[in-house]
């Protein structure tokens, strides 16, 4: 008995000792403090507090374990309180259940990252399943989730008032948007001449009605993009994408249309060694009889200080990033905004013009600046600026 | 009856079989420490003049170099590199020249020879580079001079590049030349925690700009990484 006893120490010594010295771990300090002047001049700050650790289950890394969690402490411009909350940003189980000569499959599980081809529509940590599959003829992904766990804090998910309301807390952890998310997405890499061509589908279904009877609203949207990318020439290179969006969204008795598209063309050119210059143009259509504004799931606004999202928009945006050195990013861009057809706020369809400069500095390899700044020149307000430093410690 | 028979059974028989020559490697020139292994599996110094056959492992040293003539291509033997030379055969149509890549980096100008067309490949553990008349260089990537170069996975994934462009391995996938393009921009990672990985073979390889899902930024547009994390 002793010795089945001193074997089954031995044996979990062992194990332990291995994953010890296979894992890896790391605490980031992230500290940015900032003045603004969008309504009222005045300072703004954002702390989070990072640790994280990865657990590797084979020698090549390919089936693993990453967790990842944060603190959060910000003053709000316009703010006189701290709001506190924290947050587990990663719980992934990443396997290679296949590995065959001509197919490959390896999924994510757990709370994961998502994003769609575009980073228009979908964009944000999720809990489910995604699948990645590698044929000879392309790739596909496959992804199911859900977003009724996640820290509504994060403030991402944003489709209706109940989605805001859940938002506006100062709990530690409240929980979010109670949507099932699902995802295709098929690659195939040089199908049009040199283009890859992606097609894509995202879906989402709001379980506020199951979960909470008592909601205000309740959306669900369909999103089917096509997209298309490749080299122009050598060192010019595109992408094209067209999103069209079909919904329904139910408040009280009423129903709602909720159909829009998005098109999107970049261009990214590398002229020369260490220079990157881009230009694209975003389109979404005005309200009309067929279309409603842009709704996507997870809600980024379409700049730095102007505050809309991609509702009745054209945008036109150029930059430049600059490599002088390997510890030296620089980069300045800008952003002109018009709005698809004419609003009853202001005459004409321009609305503001927004320019952006930066510069991130690799101090050492653990100690990292970034320094924004940006102004905007809207055809109703004065100037608004805010200027950001921040500070990114890895221990 | 059976003369017949056998005519036609040799006459099928000639039509069938394609003449294959095997060819000779001939080393023009060598710099610093060149060695090959010979059938013994004893490790010889590889000097300028001698040949090389098919299924010669040829291995160079720091700051040591070794060109080969293989046919009418030429090969360049960069530093550190392992290789072996597994086929170089002259058929009715087409001369077939195979490498396998095992470490390191090596550069070929393939020509034709005898006005031949050309089937040249260099295998690596993670990719095969296939080419018709060019000129590229191929370690951990692929860099193409001139000419067009299919590169393809195990898997059998394939993308062509054409002169200029470089077309690096991305976990299972070659990634398109905005990906090598990109990478050499030398963009600095703000963060690097696993949560700013991209995972999606796709996602990572079909924009200049990966998207990585995150929380908004100071942009209010989600924040881009260059974190590729492909199994």
């Amino acid at each position: 008995m002793k010795i089945k006893t001193l074997l089954a120490a031995v044996a979990v010594s062992a194990l332990c000792a291995s994953l010890a010295t296979a894992f890896d771990f790391g605490f980031e300090l992230s500290n940015k403090a900032g003045f603004e002047n969008t309504s009222a001049p005045d300072w703004y700050t954002d702390h989070k507090e990072t640790l994280w650790i990865t657990v590797p289950f084979d020698a090549k890394n390919e089936n693993s374990l990453a967790i990842e969690g944060s603190v959060y402490a910000s003053k709000p411009a316009q703010g006189t309180k701290y709001r506190f909350y924290a947050d587990l940003d990663l719980f992934r189980i990443s396997l290679v259940p296949v590995s065959l000569p001509d197919f490959k499959l390896s999924l994510d599980m757990g709370r994961i990252a998502t994003a769609d081809i575009t980073g228009f529509v979908l964009s944000q940590k999720i809990d489910g399943i995604e699948f990645h599959g590698t044929f000879a003829f392309g790739n596909i992904d496959l992804m199911a989730g859900y977003t009724g766990l996640l820290n509504a804090r994060e403030g991402v998910t944003l489709m209706t008032t109940d989605d805001t309301d859940d938002y506006a807390t100062e709990s530690i952890y409240a929980f979010g948007a109670k949507r099932a998310v699902g995802k295709i997405t098929l690659q195939f890499p040089q199908l049009v001449g040199t283009s890859d061509l992606v097609i894509e589908g995202v879906g989402q279904y709001d379980m506020r009605r199951f979960v909470n009877p008592a909601y205000s609203q309740v959306v669900d949207t369909l999103y089917g993009t096509v997209s298309l990318n490749g080299p122009i020439v050598d060192s010019i290179f595109y992408q094209l994408s067209g999103t069209w969006q079909s919904g329904v969204l139910n408040q009280a008795s009423v129903s709602y249309s909720e159909n829009a598209i998005l098109a999107s063309l970049r261009v990214d050119a590398f002229p020369m060694e260490g220079n990157h210059l881009f230009a694209q143009f975003i389109y979404t259509p005005p309200q009309s009889d067929l279309f409603s504004d842009f709704l996507p799931v997870s809600f980024y606004k379409a700049g730095t200080l102007y505050e809309q999202g991609y509702g009745n928009l054209m945008k036109a945006s150029a930059g430049w990033f600059f490599t002088p050195a390997s510890f030296l990013n620089l980069d300045l861009g800008g952003n002109v905004f018009f709005n698809s057809k004419e609003t009853s706020v202001g005459s004409g369809l321009y609305n503001g013009t927004e320019i952006t400069g930066g510069a991130t500095l690799r101090l050492t390899s653990d100690l990292r600046f970034r320094i924004d700044s940006a102004f905007l020149f809207s055809l109703s307000q004065a100037m608004q600026y805010q200027a950001a430093v921040k500070a990114i410690l890895e221990l | 009856m059976t003369r017949i028979r056998t005519f036609f059974l040799v006459t099928a028989l000639c039509c069938l079989t394609i003449p294959t020559f095997a060819l000779n490697g001939e080393v023009v020139a060598t710099t610093g420490k060149v060695e090959f292994q010979n059938k013994q599996g004893v490790w010889k110094a590889l000097k300028q003049g001698d040949t090389v056959l098919a299924g010669t492992m040829i291995s160079t040293g720091f700051k040591s170099e070794a060109t080969v003539k293989l046919g009418e291509s030429v090969l360049t033997i960069r530093p550190l590199t392992r290789m072996t030379l597994t086929q170089l055969v002259e058929k009715e149509n087409t001369v077939d020249t195979e490498l396998y890549l095992e470490v390191g980096n090596v550069k070929a100008e393939v020509n034709s020879l005898n006005a031949k067309k050309n089937s040249f490949k260099v295998r690596s553990p993670v990719a095969t580079a296939s080419v018709r008349g060019t000129v590229f260089e191929m370690g951990e990537a692929l860099v193409i001079l001139r000419g067009s170069v299919e590169f393809s996975t195990p898997v059998g994934q394939k993308r062509t590049g054409t002169a200029g462009q470089q077309l690096n391995i991305v976990g299972n996938l070659v990634a398109p030349p905005s990906a090598a393009v990109q990478e050499r921009m030398g963009t600095i990672a703000l963060n690097s925690t696993p949560s700013t990985e991209i995972r999606s073979p796709i996602i990572a390889t079909s924009s200049v700009v990966a998207v990585a899902p995150a929380a908004p930024s100071a942009s209010g547009s989600p924040d881009t990484a260059l974190v590729l994390s492909l199994e």
